[in-house]
């Protein structure tokens, strides 16, 4: 697989709000095509990254780079941007807000009608800003972002505050923008989002970053098992003992067992059995990025 | 640069209250100029008309149009809160346009209001000069047409302490409410608390003086009849009473130094300014 270009380089990134640290020492790297998940709970550092990257606030230290250039404002013309809310004057039409920002990003009106079709706001486009549904209000953010073919978008909370149908609306955009190739970084605190959409992950907590990576490998991780035996004291000698186990944890009456790639429960099973002890239960969890953000948010 | 000022006109003209303002503005300004002129015929003796010759008519139109300003301060004070209340200011700066671009939008913003005021003043001065003056020559004309310029610079400067209270409090109605209490009672108190010679070196002053008060008593004087020639000097002793204050380059000077100031204050807030 070739090394796809560097769309974006975070080193060292931190901020404070007074003697708060929102953001400390975050470095990160983006590459084209990636689908880049920014996963933390509330007030983890999220928005206070896209807020930096977007030029909305100052960092106290550290550097970024987009498209390998320091950040300006003619850089930021090139990437979409949706953060926190989406803000429009709200007097004016849904053309004329979109209009605006084609002239910022000295695009031309062209895109306007396809951005809106592609929202399914066309019909609505004389109407006053004011006058939209939350949902509506998104699906014009987002399609203020696709203004120009930018090759980033950068999206805060895409689907905050919608409903079940307007949420599965704006991830199939999402997945529409990803597969034509654009590079999508996305804040999100859903882990179910970052599951369905993105390519890679990065964990934030407290300012923090935990943990970064594909979220494939992330999910694939290790099959674990939670297992029971009338004698305790044997099941913890015989796991000793097996040669597929990654480790083991005693906790209360259960045991958790961590298996290795390959093995699974009915192999414990066996080997337990052929050591003279019978299992009593067995449960098998299948390891989801929300188990290990768990765990990483509660170290 | 063309950008900008589209920008601008894009959400300031589509913007209903704005308009509403503007309209009122143009429609009290000429029932002030034009319908003085007929309320004065009703004072036996006494006559303004003067006031609407040439050339004295700059002076005076000029002056009227000063107590309109404070409608206008007030419109930028709406503009550039607005930005703030919607959140605008931010997507702007998230979509492309650096944060002197967002001064320059209301620079431009200000200077199309100071033009419009000087073309209103300029349009009216000419219809009132050539339709009372009984003689009209180039000279006579455009004597004192310098002084669209000192208007210019005079309005702008007023809408710049404007914007700058918008950048500063970010709410419209304590950035107006902060202005009205420095023109009407901070700046006054102080300047009366201080040397008689320092008072002229107060922005108010120097800044309303660019545009001088047109010499109303001794023009009055000059058309009242049936009067003696002895009040003739009575009148011109109660001119002289009146301080008239520094030169007017010596205004421009100060004037245009106030300028700078108000307007690198305001780079600087919106420099510093978080939008989040």
């Amino acid at each position: 697989m070739p090394i796809l270009n560097p769309i974006l380089q975070i080193k060292n990134l931190t901020k404070s709000y007074g003697s708060v640290k929102a953001l400390s020492n975050l470095t990160v790297e983006v590459r084209q095509g990636q689908v880049f998940g920014i996963l933390g709970p509330n007030g983890s550092g999220k928005t206070t990254t896209l807020s930096i990257l977007t030029g909305v606030l100052e960092q106290d230290e550290g550097s970024f780079s987009w498209f390998g250039e320091k950040s300006s404002a003619s850089v930021r013309r090139r990437i979409g941007s949706l953060i926190e809310t989406p803000s429009f004057y709200p007097y004016l039409s849904l053309e004329n807000n979109l209009k605006i920002i084609a002239q910022i990003k000295d695009c031309g009106f062209g895109d306007i009608p396809d951005v809106l079709k592609t929202v399914k706001l066309f019909e609505r486009r004389k109407s006053r800003f004011f006058t939209l549904s939350l949902g509506m209000k998104q699906r014009l953010g987002i399609a203020s972002t696709l203004l120009g073919n930018p090759e980033v978008l950068v999206l805060d909370e895409p689907t905050n505050g919608l409903d079940p149908e307007g949420i599965a609306e704006v991830r199939e955009l999402i997945m529409q923008q990803a597969d034509k190739g654009k590079t999508i970084i996305m804040a999100s605190h859903i882990l179910s989002e970052v599951e369905k959409v993105c390519t890679d992950v990065a964990i934030l907590k407290s300012g923090h970053l935990l943990a970064e990576g594909n979220v494939r490998a992330l999910l694939k991780g290790e099959s674990l098992l939670e297992v029971k035996a009338d004698n305790p004291q044997l099941l913890l000698q015989i796991l000793g003992d097996c040669p597929f186990i990654n480790h083991f944890r005693a906790e209360n009456s259960a045991v958790r067992v961590s298996l290795k790639e390959g093995s699974n429960s009915a192999d414990l099973n066996r080997f337990a059995f052929e050591k003279g002890l019978v299992l009593s239960e067995i449960i098998l969890y299948q390891k989801t990025l929300e188990s290990q953000f768990l765990e990483l948010v509660k170290e | 640069m063309i950008k900008l000022l589209k920008i601008e006109l894009r959400k300031t003209l589509n913007y209903i209250p704005f308009r509403i303002l503007i309209g009122l503005h143009l429609v009290l300004f000429i029932v002030g100029i034009f319908f003085l002129p007929r309320v004065d015929l009703k004072i036996p003796f006494v006559t303004i008309l003067p006031l609407y010759q040439f050339p004295h008519v700059w002076n005076f139109t000029t002056w009227i149009s000063s107590f309109y300003n404070i409608s206008l301060v007030l419109l930028v004070i709406m503009m550039t809160c607005n930005e703030f209340n919607n959140k605008t200011y931010k997507q702007q700066l998230i979509f492309g346009l650096s944060r002197t671009d967002l001064l320059l939008q209301k620079i431009i913003l200000i200077s199309l209001l100071s033009f419009y005021v000087v073309l209103l003043v300029g349009v009216s001065s000419v219809a009132s000069g050539l339709f009372y003056s009984y003689k009209i020559t180039f000279n006579l004309v455009f004597d004192h047409s310098w002084i669209l310029a000192a208007l210019f610079v005079q309005i702008f400067t007023y809408l710049s302490f404007g914007l700058l209270f918008s950048l500063i409090f970010r709410n419209m109605i304590l950035s107006g409410v902060v202005y009205l209490m420095y023109r009407v009672i901070v700046e006054p108190i102080i300047r009366v608390n201080v040397h008689e010679d320092l008072r002229w070196y107060f922005p108010s002053k120097f800044v309303t003086n660019l545009t001088p008060r047109p010499e109303v008593l001794s023009m009055i004087q000059k058309n009242m009849q049936g009067q003696n020639q002895s009040g003739d000097a009575e009148i011109k002793q109660m001119e002289n009473l009146m301080p008239i204050g520094l030169p007017i380059w010596q205004n421009l000077i100060l004037t245009l130094a106030l300028i700078g100031l108000l307007m690198f204050a305001s780079w600087w807030i919106l420099k510093k300014r978080r939008f989040n």
